[in-house]
């Protein structure tokens, strides 16, 4: 899901116009309330990803959907009670949907290492900029382990028999590999900053 | 100068290292060797200051380190943070390092040597006044390891201290030993094959601007070995017929496949070993005394073996790097497994000693694969060869 493919024809604009067209769309996401305008962002949002030629565009859609299931039993369960449940969820959806799809072109078509320059430009504390930076950076070879962890897990006979248990053959293994690689980062970073080199 | 006096390193009260005393001149370079679970990372780790400032342990003795003091960890990716060598360097390093052919590049397009070499330049040109190298020829292939060799004893005026298994890098080094080095010598002969074909596969398989053409087949208890660069597309090999990339073409078995990826975190799942391991493949591999320990709990050159003990018997194995990280006695314990397994064997690899237990040998290169003979192999493994 997570490409920094510079080939793209958004690619070469300046990386402050890139996340003020980022945030300003997830700012009206969260500011506007009337379900066309945000159907309206969220078709923009696609039509980025058709223009940019989006390789993983039923992943990510796989992906919403899921995450989407999940946040709408939550609310439903525990705040159906004092909310006007259809128009909130309705709302909320759409606006996860503008939140994915405006992430997924940003990350595509963005040099981590230009938001990381941007965010020291705009004074954001280095505590803030690096860890951001950092996941934008490693996000690509993070998916490329669970792509392994998946298909070895397929070869060794996980099924969704036990859907619990598929979940857990994936996430133990990949949050493992997560640790291990946050640990050689944290190490790494540590040792730039003694020695000067951030 | 490094100064250690009656050292020691525990985590949660469990001794890793005890009493370590020894002293390092300016400009001098050493090699401390240890097996696997010796103490060597968590040494280098104290030594650079990350134990006890980020890592918590408990320490004892004296230490005396420059202030400025690189370390070089295994896993190249790890430390390269910036997206291309301009930006990781910040500014065009001197020409004895030639790095002028790798400056305009991205890190998605330089090897994992090229990006360890980066890391060892980006660290010379800091002025670092000692240079820590754990294990850093690990996941390099021999060509590359023996650039990066070079350029390290080019550094004559720096303290360099190796961290590493073996001597196989380091054999004209001083040593200063963590533990007794392995002798063990391997008894099994390897089976002969039987001849009966059980994968035949011919297909092409691309990945972004990598494209690999393959064509082999594979009798009933026999090994392959895939030799090649890094890059050259051994991985991508396994992971096709894994299934884990789409290919071109076909392959088919009469058997299935089981693959072991060099890093065996993303294969361990149970909460014992014994659970991890297929029926009898503990003691095959040696490894019955921590049958009862946790795998995630084990240093990674134990994960590793634990992840080949992992290996169902009715399928072929498609192993990858089996010998990463590991000591020079659990790898004899792997070539013996390799040699004396019932069953056939798909190995990409490094390690030019586990060639005398596989059949056959294919160079992959030039986005294709060709069988080679045992000297075309010698020629290719030739530049680690140091006496």
């Amino acid at each position: 899901m997570f490409r920094f493919n510079r080939k793209t024809v958004l690619s070469p604009y300046p990386a402050e116009l890139k996340f003020a067209l980022f945030a300003g769309v997830n700012i009206l996401a969260f500011v506007l309330h009337a379900p066309w305008a945000l159907i309206l962002l969220a078709a923009f949002g696609f039509g980025c990803l058709l223009i940019i030629r989006y390789e993983s565009l039923l992943q990510l859609v796989l992906g919403l959907g899921m995450f989407l299931f999940f946040v709408d039993v939550w609310f439903f369960i525990f705040f159906s009670d004092f909310l006007p449940i259809d128009r909130f969820l309705l709302e909320t959806n759409l606006r996860m949907t503008v939140v994915f799809f405006s992430a997924a072109v940003f990350s595509t078509v963005t040099d981590p290492f230009d938001i990381l320059k941007l965010l020291r430009r705009l004074k954001i504390p280095e505590a803030v900029s690096l860890p951001v930076y950092i996941v934008l950076r490693f996000l690509p070879e993070i998916e490329r382990q669970f792509e392994d962890i998946k298909a070895i897990q397929r070869l060794k006979g996980a099924t969704w028999k036990n859907p619990g248990l598929l979940i857990a053959r994936h996430l133990i293994p990949l949050t493992f590999v997560v640790l291990e690689r946050a640990n050689e980062l944290s190490i790494a970073y540590y040792l730039r900053r003694k020695n000067g080199r951030i | 100068m490094i100064r250690l006096e009656n050292t020691s390193i525990a985590f949660s009260g469990k001794p890793v290292i005890s009493d370590l005393s020894f002293s390092i001149g300016e400009s001098e370079h050493v090699a401390v060797l240890g097996k696997n679970g010796s103490g060597k990372s968590s040494l280098a780790l104290y030594l650079a200051g990350v134990i006890p400032d980020l890592i918590e342990a408990q320490v004892g003795g004296k230490k005396q380190v420059p202030e400025k003091t690189a370390l070089i960890l295994q896993n190249p990716s790890s430390q390269f943070f910036a997206l291309s060598v301009e930006q990781e360097l910040g500014k065009k390093p001197a020409s004895r390092f030639e790095m002028n052919s790798l400056w305009d590049k991205s890190v998605f397009e330089l090897s994992e040597g090229e990006k360890q070499k980066v890391n060892l330049v980006a660290n010379l040109m800091n002025e670092s006044f000692a240079i820590l190298l754990d294990e850093p020829l690990e996941l390099l292939d021999p060509q590359e390891a023996n650039r990066f060799q070079t350029l390290v004893e080019k550094e004559k005026e720096k303290t360099v201290v190796w961290f590493d298994k073996d001597e196989r890098f380091v054999k004209n080094w001083k040593k200063i030993p963590l533990s007794p080095l392995s002798t063990a010598s391997l008894s099994k002969p390897r089976l002969p094959s039987t001849g009966k074909t059980v994968l035949h596969a011919d297909f092409s398989v691309s990945r972004e601007s990598f494209h690999l053409n393959a064509s082999f087949s594979l009798s009933e208890n026999e090994k392959i070995a895939f030799i090649g660069k890094n890059g050259s597309g051994k991985t991508t090999l396994l992971k096709a017929l894994a299934g884990i990339f789409p290919v071109f073409g076909t392959f088919s078995s009469s058997l299935g496949y089981a693959f072991v990826p060099q890093n065996p975190g993303q294969i361990l799942f149970e909460s014992t070993v014994e659970d991890v391991a297929a029926p009898g493949r503990l003691a095959e591999l040696g490894i019955t005394a921590f049958s009862k320990r946790h795998p995630l709990l084990l240093s990674k050159g134990e994960q590793k073996i634990v992840s080949l003990a992992a290996t169902p018997h009715n399928s072929v194995l498609l192993l990858d790097e089996p010998t990463t990280w590991l000591d020079a006695e659990r790898r004899k314990n792997v070539y013996g497994f390799i040699s004396g397994a019932f069953q056939p064997m798909i190995i990409a690899t490094h390690d030019e000693e586990l060639l005398q237990y596989c059949h056959r040998i294919f160079l992959v290169e030039n986005g294709g694969i060709k069988e080679c003979s045992a000297s075309t192999a010698r020629r290719f493994f030739h530049p680690i060869r140091r006496n």
